[in-house]
């Protein structure tokens, strides 16, 4: 599983009832329901679901979903399988 | 969830079941994944019942946050709810978070809850407001989610004291103009440590230091909360997550949370706890099994010898399971027992090992037969005229705990982890068992009493024993001799051995004899101080030898000791023998083994010794020509008989 894949499951699983699909190019606009509340959630979400911890100012800086996955690869994240 | 899952068959459903099934505690994504199968069914009650199911272990912020998503799907008229409730939020910083866990760990409890919100940070414009929308729709709570960056205190004080009370006064007023608009039950968040303080350990002996102001703002924010409004004591939880876990610098920089999103669940449900039992919705009975729960081993086959409590690991465990137990027995939750065991081996610890901290007189029921463990609870719960779903069960076998579970889902079942020595955090961990006040009698005098001494110290840092004495506003009654007390005098001549100068162990009929006998001077001492009645805890029996009263027993109980009563005892024996004419006191002190602390009372009090015969006996004289002994810190109450009559 991409970590895409990982990501699109915590989405579903913190913001919305139904599938999300996510790409690089994904911006909060296009995925309804993550407004600045829905933000606070996913990060904290996604920080204890790859044991990663977020710098205040990454988690303000993150434009576009694959701004967040580049973060998570710098901090060693991988996901096989 | 996608939708390819939700188009999951009842065949997929089946198997969902079965998985969790096979499991105690199923992880909360497969609970999940039932109660959307349910959904799909349009069965609510099944879904609500799994969504409760998905947080009965977990405080993971996901779980909560993916349950928080389930409950909106789930139509609460449809759901088993038992109570619906209004909570008016008024923080200081970000609440949006806690507000939709407040309502999901609501929704745990069977609380229909519906949380509106104050503008940020306008709790107090909300309040003081006379057309702010909140308290239009007249809530049943207001909870006052405040954080430290509400309080307007120093970063360091010069004068800690007049600070603290403004803050007092502020908040209380605030609680004054709630109740004024509204007749809600008010929550207040207390405050938490500052994760960081730059003096360092010197903040502990500086009253002015931020840390130190706020816990004495908690400390007097309790005391001002009294009964009427209930503290939800977020400074003790900080504690116990560690305050630097409690506070994430990262999320107040990027969000204003003042609490870290991922203790948020943790939070909502002590919250709750609290909700819950101003709703009446709380547990007011723990149903418990014995063996390996409230002892280790099984008493049928290994006998009252071959049990673990009191001492060795496991058994210390046990017993401070026990004594948890009791305490929250003293709290006013009643405890019953339902075992599967024969009666007599059931209830044989309970009578005769000698480290059980539980009694029988504990249990307001104690069921022990080879019956199915829900019938018992039932029958419990009838002959205590107690719903269902105020019980709570404690078992250590997850067989049981299935059982009950799945015949009776009103009762909340407990995860007993495997460890006993974990027990207590388990039980300390669940909060359907928060009461608001101290019900039995008994129990809030004591806590009176502890709140008051406690009080006492902090007002006085008392600096000399003079002070001390003098703060104890001690009053002592004295009375002579009377047939009431006597059975009480005789026990004392018999057992006193410290504070007894002549160790004289009269009979009844001997200090009958003495109270008959002429010019004879006898009265017992009760001793009361602001904090508690001691009792009749001094005796003093003197006999005429001419102008001469000779004392012939002088003691007081060790209870007392260092308390000046001596003191006022020898006072009051000068002022009574002038009185009956006598111009001299003598004093005899007859050491033994054991008391050597009353030897230098003669010494001390302005007595002349005159003689040491060859045994060590001491004979002390007191010119009662030199005034009365002093007694400068007992208030002197005469019985009223005595008023009444003249002394002789």
């Amino acid at each position: 599983m991409s970590i895409y894949r990982e990501l699109e499951k915590i989405f579903e699983t913190v913001i919305s009832d139904g599938p999300v699909e996510l790409t690089a190019e994904t911006q909060s606009a296009d995925v309804p329901g993550w407004d600045s509340v829905a933000h606070i959630n996913l990060m904290v979400s996604i920080e204890q679901a790859f044991g990663v911890t977020f710098a205040s100012a990454e988690m303000a800086s993150f434009q576009r979903v694959g701004d967040l996955v580049e973060c998570l690869e710098r901090k060693g994240v991988s996901v096989s399988n | 969830m996608s939708r390819a899952k939700e188009k999951a068959n009842s065949e997929d459903a089946e198997d969902l079941l079965r998985r969790a099934d096979a499991t105690e505690n199923p992880p909360a994504d497969l609970c999940r994944q039932i109660a959307s199968a349910y959904l799909q069914d349009s069965d609510h009650e099944g879904a609500y019942k799994w969504f409760r199911r998905s947080l009965s272990s977990s405080l993971e912020f996901i779980d909560w946050q993916a349950a928080t998503q389930l409950l909106r799907r789930i139509d609460r008229a449809k759901a088993p709810f038992r109570r619906k409730a209004h909570v008016a939020l008024l923080g200081s910083s970000t609440v949006v978070h806690l507000r939709a866990l407040l309502e999901t760990a609501a929704a745990t409890i069977g609380l229909d809850l519906e949380v509106s919100e104050a503008p940020y940070g306008a709790f107090a414009q909300e309040i003081l407001d006379p057309d702010s929308t909140l308290f239009a729709t007249n809530p049943d709570f207001v909870l006052l989610a405040v954080d430290r960056s509400a309080l307007n205190l120093a970063s360091f004080s010069e004068d800690a004291d007049t600070e603290i009370q403004r803050e007092i006064d502020r908040w209380t007023a605030l609680w004054s103009k709630i109740s004024e608009r509204c007749s809600a039950q008010i929550l207040q968040f207390n405050f938490v440590q500052p994760p960081v303080e730059p003096l360092g350990h010197l903040a502990a002996r500086s009253a002015g230091s931020q840390s130190a102001m706020i816990r004495q703002l908690n400390h007097r924010l309790g005391l001002a909360a009294g009964e009427e409004v209930i503290i939800v004591d977020c400074a003790r939880l900080s504690e116990r997550v560690g305050v630097d876990q409690w506070f994430d610098a990262r999320y107040w920089h990027v969000a204003k949370e003042s609490v870290a999103p991922k203790y948020l669940p943790f939070l909502a449900r002590n919250v709750i706890g609290l909700v819950g039992a101003a709703a009446g919705l709380n547990r007011k009975c723990i149903v418990l099994d014995l063996d390996n729960t409230l002892w280790g081993g099984v008493v049928g086959e290994d006998g009252i010898e071959g049990i673990q409590i009191g001492s060795g690991p496991e058994g210390e465990a046990y017993l401070e399971f026990q004594e948890y137990l009791r305490q929250l027995k003293s709290k006013g939750i009643i405890l019953a027992v339902c075992s599967k065991n024969n009666e007599g081996d059931a209830k044989l610890p309970f009578q005769a090992h000698p480290e059980m901290r539980l009694t029988l007189d504990d249990f307001a029921m104690f069921v022990a037969n080879w019956e199915n463990k829900a019938d018992n609870i039932r029958q419990i719960s009838q002959a205590l005229s107690l719903g269902l779903d105020s019980f709570v069960f404690i078992d250590d076998s997850p067989v049981e705990r299935q059982l009950v579970r799945s015949a009776l889902p009103e009762v909340d079942v407990l995860f007993l982890p495997e460890d006993p020595s974990n027990y207590v955090n388990t039980l300390d961990a669940y909060v359907g068992l928060e009461t608001l006040s101290l019900t039995p009698e008994d129990t809030r005098r004591t806590a009176q009493y502890r709140a008051r001494a406690d009080a006492a110290l902090l007002r006085s840092s008392v600096q000399s024993l003079e002070e001390f004495q003098e703060s104890l506003e001690m009053t002592a009654v004295i009375s002579p001799f009377n047939e009431i007390d006597l059975p009480r005098i005789v026990q004392l001549l018999g057992k006193t051995n410290q504070l007894n100068m002549t160790t004289r162990r009269h009979s009844l009929s001997r200090v009958r004899s003495l109270m008959e006998s002429k010019g004879s001077l006898h009265f017992s001492v009760r001793l009361r101080d602001k904090f508690t009645d001691h009792g009749l805890v001094g005796i003093v029996i003197g006999q005429k030898e001419a102008n001469i009263l000779e004392i012939d027993s002088f003691l007081m109980s060790c209870r007392v000791i260092g308390r000046t009563v001596e003191s006022m005892m020898l006072s009051e024996t000068c002022r009574r023998a002038r009185d009956q004419g006598f111009t001299t006191i003598r004093g005899v002190f007859i050491p033994t083994a054991k008391n050597r602390p009353a030897s230098e009372i003669f010494a001390n009090h302005g007595f002349t010794h005159v003689h040491t015969d060859e045994d060590g006996r001491e004979l002390w004289e007191y010119d009662l020509g030199d005034g009365d002994i002093e007694n400068r810190f007992i208030e002197i109450e005469l019985m009223k008989s005595e008023q009444l009559s003249t002394v002789e």
